[in-house]
C-alpha cells in the first residue's frame, strides 16, 4: 500500500459518495419537507436508470444519446413521482408514519416488478458517452474521466438545488409550506401543488442518480435495494432532514466503503454500519441533524 | 331429510368416492419434475428456466415414459434454507423425485442433502466441487463442469497463450463457489509457476469493484481473473472497462453465462476480455446446431448458457427415465451412469464413479464491435475441452 493508492481510493470514495449524495439529497428533501420516509426511493432510482436506458435506446447510438437520457430520465421519474404523490401519498399526510412506510414499501415492491415486466430480468447497459470515455493518468494509476465528471456534476447540482430552495421565491414557498401548510394555503397558494413539486423534485434526484450510474454500473431490477439501504445509512449519519447532512453523510459512506476495500473488502458494509452506529452514539440526531 | 337433500347427499357421496379412487391414480400417471431458479438478486434466472421448461415440454410433447409431465418451477431465493425446504415440500407433498439444480452452490449443496434423504434425482451445474466430490451420492448428477474443470479449461490455456504473463490477480466472491474456484486456481498457479500477486474477496451482489482494480494495478498484475458469476461478473467487467484495466492487463472471467452476460456488459467493455462458459451457441457440433436452430425457431434469439443448461438437464432426466423404463430413482440413477449422447456442447457422457458429465467447456474472447456479424456474435472461441478428475483424484466415494 502506498500514498498513491490511498489517494486514488479516496477519489474513488468521493465518486461513490457522489451517487449516494444525489440519492440521499432527494430522500432528504422529501423527508425534510413533507415528513415522509419514502421507502420507494431506491426503486425510483432504479426506474431512473431504466428510463435512461429507454431514452438512449430510442435515440440510438449517437454522441448525444447519453446527454438526452440524463436530462429526460429524471424528468420522467419526477413525473412518475408526481403521479404517486397525487394518487397515493396525498391521502397519507395525516396518517401515522407506520402507514406511510407500509404504503411506500408496497410501492417499492410494485415498481420493482413493473421494471421486470417491462424490461425483463436481463440487466441493461449503455456505453460511456464518447466525450467522457477514457481515463486520466495519475502517475501509477488511472482514473475514469466519467467519474471525475460525476463528482463535479454532483457538486454543481447540489449547489443549484440549495440555491433554488434557499434563495428563490419558489424555494421560500416550499420552505414556508413545510413549516405551516395551513398558513400558506390561507395566503392563496395551492399547497397540494407545492407538495407535489417537492416530491417530484426529490424523486427526480433519485432518477438523476440512476441515469448517471447507468454507464458505470448498468441497470438491474434489484439495484434499488442496495442503494436504499446505503441511502438510509447516509441520511442517518448526516441527520434526518438535513440537506448538508445528506451531502456529508454520502461522502462519508462512499469514502468508508472505498477505503475499507484496501484493508478488508468483506468488511465494507460492516464498516459503514459501524460508522452509523458510532455517529448515533455520539450524536443521535446525526452530524448535521436537528430532529 | 327432504328428498332433495337425500339426492344431494347421495350425489356428494358418489363424487367423494370417485375422487378417492381417482386422486391417487391421477397422481401416479404424472411425472413431477421441478426446476430451481432464483427469481431476483445477483443470480436471477427465472426467465431462462421458464423458456427452457417450455422448450423442453414442447420437444417432449408434454410426456416422458408415456406419462404427462407436471413441471414446477420453484424460487430458491438464493438461500440454502429456502431451497432445501421447498425441495423437501415438493418431494413429500407431490412425490416429486426429479429436480433440476439451482444456480447457487450454497443452495445446491443444501438441496443435495435433501435429494439424498428423499432419494430424488438432482442434476446441477453449480460450481462447488464437493457436490460430486466429497459429498457425492447416487442421486446427484452434474452436467456443467465443476470449478476444477472450469479453471483447467480457462487458466491453463491462457498461461500457455501468454507465457510471459507471470503476475496474476484474483477477485473472488466470498462463498463456497468462489472458494472452490480460488482453491483450484491456486493449485494451477503453483503447478505452472505463476505468482499470485493478490486476491480480493467480495460479498455476493457487490456493486462496486473499482477499489479492487486500483489494487490490481498497484500490484502490476499481468492478468486479472474474475472468479465470480452472474451480475457480479457483469458489474466487475463493465467497471474494469471503465477503468481501462483491459489496456493494462489481460482480463479473464472464468465462469460466465455467455451471450447473456456479454449483452449486459456491452461490446465496448467486453472487447478483448477472456470468458469461460459452459455453452456457446456458435460452435460446429451437430447437437449444438440442432438445439440452437430449434431454439431460435421458437424464440428468435440464440440460447444462453443457463437456458442450454436447463434444457440439457431436463433432457438427462427424461433420457434416464426412458432408459430405465421406470420412475424408480434407483433404477434411473443406474441407467444414467455411462449414458452417452450428442449434447448441446458436443459429445457428452456421464461418468459412473462420480456422476460427472464429460462435456466441453469453452474459453471465449470478446470481439471488437466492428467484427460482430450479428448482435449475438460477440465472442470467438479460443479453445474448448473437458477436464474431469480421475477416480483416483476424486474425493467421491459413491454410496
Amino acid at each position: 500500500m502506498n500514498a498513491g493508492l490511498i489517494l486514488v481510493q479516496l477519489l474513488n470514495g468521493i465518486t461513490l459518495g457522489a451517487i449516494y449524495v444525489l440519492v440521499a439529497v432527494g430522500l432528504t428533501i422529501v423527508f425534510g419537507m413533507l415528513n415522509i420516509i419514502n421507502f420507494a426511493h431506491g426503486s425510483l432510482y432504479a426506474l431512473g436508470a431504466y428510463f435512461a436506458f429507454m431514452v438512449a435506446t430510442v435515440i440510438g447510438e449517437s454522441s448525444g444519446s447519453f446527454w438526452a437520457a440524463a436530462v429526460v430520465a429524471p424528468v420522467l421519474t419526477g413525473i412518475f413521482g408526481a403521479i404517486i404523490e397525487i394518487t397515493l401519498l396525498r391521502r397519507m399526510y395525516h396518517e401515522l408514519h407506520e402507514y406511510q412506510i407500509l404504503l411506500t414499501f408496497g410501492v417499492a415492491m410494485v415498481l420493482q416488478e413493473i421494471i421486470i415486466l417491462v424490461w425483463g430480468t436481463y440487466g441493461k447497459s449503455i456505453p460511456m458517452p464518447s466525450q467522457l470515455d477514457g481515463v486520466i493518468h495519475l502517475g501509477l494509476f488511472t482514473f475514469p474521466t466519467y467519474r471525475i465528471f460525476l463528482i463535479l456534476f454532483t457538486a454543481v447540482t447540489c449547489l443549484g438545488l440549495w440555491l433554488m430552495i434557499e434563495k428563490t421565491k419558489y424555494g421560500s414557498i416550499i420552505r414556508a409550506g413545510t413549516e405551516n401548510r395551513n398558513m400558506v394555503s390561507c395566503l392563496g397558494i395551492d399547497i397540494n401543488k407545492v407538495f407535489t413539486v417537492i416530491f417530484a423534485l426529490g424523486v427526480g434526484m433519485a432518477g438523476l442518480a440512476g441515469a448517471l450510474s447507468l454507464p458505470m454500473r448498468g441497470a438491474q431490477s434489484a439495484m434499488g435495494d442496495s442503494i436504499m439501504l446505503l441511502c438510509f445509512v447516509t441520511i442517518t449519519i448526516g441527520g434526518l432532514g438535513s440537506f448538508t447532512g445528506a451531502i456529508l453523510g454520502g461522502l462519508i459512506v462512499g469514502i468508508v466503503e472505498s477505503m475499507m476495500a484496501l484493508v478488508w473488502p468483506q468488511g465494507g458494509m460492516i464498516s459503514i454500519f459501524a460508522a452509523m452506529a458510532l455517529v448515533i452514539l455520539v450524536k443521535p440526531t446525526g452530524l448535521m441533524g436537528l430532529k | 331429510m327432504k328428498p332433495g337433500g337425500s339426492f344431494l347427499l347421495a350425489l356428494l357421496s358418489i363424487v367423494l368416492v370417485i375422487s378417492f379412487f381417482a386422486g391417487p391414480s391421477a397422481a401416479q400417471e404424472k411425472v413431477t419434475m421441478a426446476g430451481m431458479a432464483t427469481f431476483g438478486g445477483a443470480y436471477v434466472g427465472v426467465d431462462e428456466i421458464n423458456r427452457a421448461k417450455d422448450f423442453f415440454l414442447n420437444e417432449m410433447g408434454g410426456k416422458v415414459f408415456n406419462k404427462p409431465i407436471e413441471f414446477i418451477i420453484i424460487d430458491d431465493e438464493g438461500k440454502p434454507a429456502v431451497g432445501a425446504r421447498k425441495v423437501r415440500e415438493l418431494a413429500e407433498s407431490k412425490g416429486a423425485r426429479f429436480f433440476d439444480g439451482p444456480a447457487s452452490s450454497a443452495v445446491g449443496m443444501a438441496v443435495s442433502q435433501v435429494a439424498k434423504e428423499t432419494k430424488s434425482i438432482l442434476i446441477g451445474s453449480f460450481g462447488a466441487d464437493d457436490f460430486t466430490g466429497s459429498q457425492c451420492h447416487r442421486y446427484a448428477f452434474r452436467w456443467g463442469l465443476s470449478a476444477y474443470g472450469a479453471i483447467q479449461q480457462t487458466i491453463i490455456p491462457l498461461i500457455k497463450k501468454f507465457p510471459a504473463a507471470k503476475r496474476w490477480y484474483t477477485i473472488t466472491p466470498d462463498y463456497i463457489f468462489g472458494h472452490s474456484l480460488l482453491n483450484n486456481a491456486k493449485e494451477v498457479f503453483n503447478k505452472y509457476g505463476i505468482e499470485h500477486v493478490g486476491n480480493d474477496m467480495h460479498p455476493i451482489g457487490q456493486t462496486e469493484y473499482s477499489s479492487f482494480f486500483n489494487k490490481a494495478m498497484a500490484a502490476k498484475a499481468d492478468v486479472v481473473v474474475f472468479l465470480n458469476f452472474g451480475k457480479d461478473t457483469v458489474n466487475s467487467i463493465k467497471q474494469a472497462g471503465n477503468f481501462g484495466l483491459a489496456k493494462k492487463a489481460k482480463l479473464l472471467a472464468v465462469w460466465t453465462q455467455g451471450t447473456q452476460d456479454l449483452v449486459e456488459i456491452g461490446p465496448e467493455a467486453a472487447e478483448g476480455v477472456y470468458l469461460g462458459c459452459q455453452f456457446w451457441h456458435n460452435v460446429d457440433f451437430p447437437g449444438t446446431r440442432a438445439f440452437v436452430k430449434a431454439w431460435q425457431d421458437k424464440y428468435n434469439v440464440p440460447p444462453s448458457y443457463p437456458e442450454a443448461m436447463h434444457v440439457e438437464q431436463f433432457r438427462m432426466m427424461a433420457m434416464g427415465i426412458e432408459k430405465a423404463k421406470s420412475l424408480n430413482t434407483d433404477a434411473v440413477s443406474k441407467a444414467m451412469e455411462g449414458m452417452k449422447w450428442d449434447g448441446v456442447t458436443g459429445e457428452t457422457s456421464i461418468q459412473s464413479f462420480n456422476h460427472e458429465t464429460r462435456k466441453n467447456y469453452f474459453l471465449l474472447q470478446g470481439k471488437p464491435k466492428k467484427e460482430m456479424k450479428d448482435p449475438h456474435d460477440m465472442a470467438s472461441v479460443v479453445s474448448f475441452g473437458s477436464s474431469l478428475k480421475t477416480q483416483a483424484e476424486s474425493a467421491c466415494k459413491m454410496q
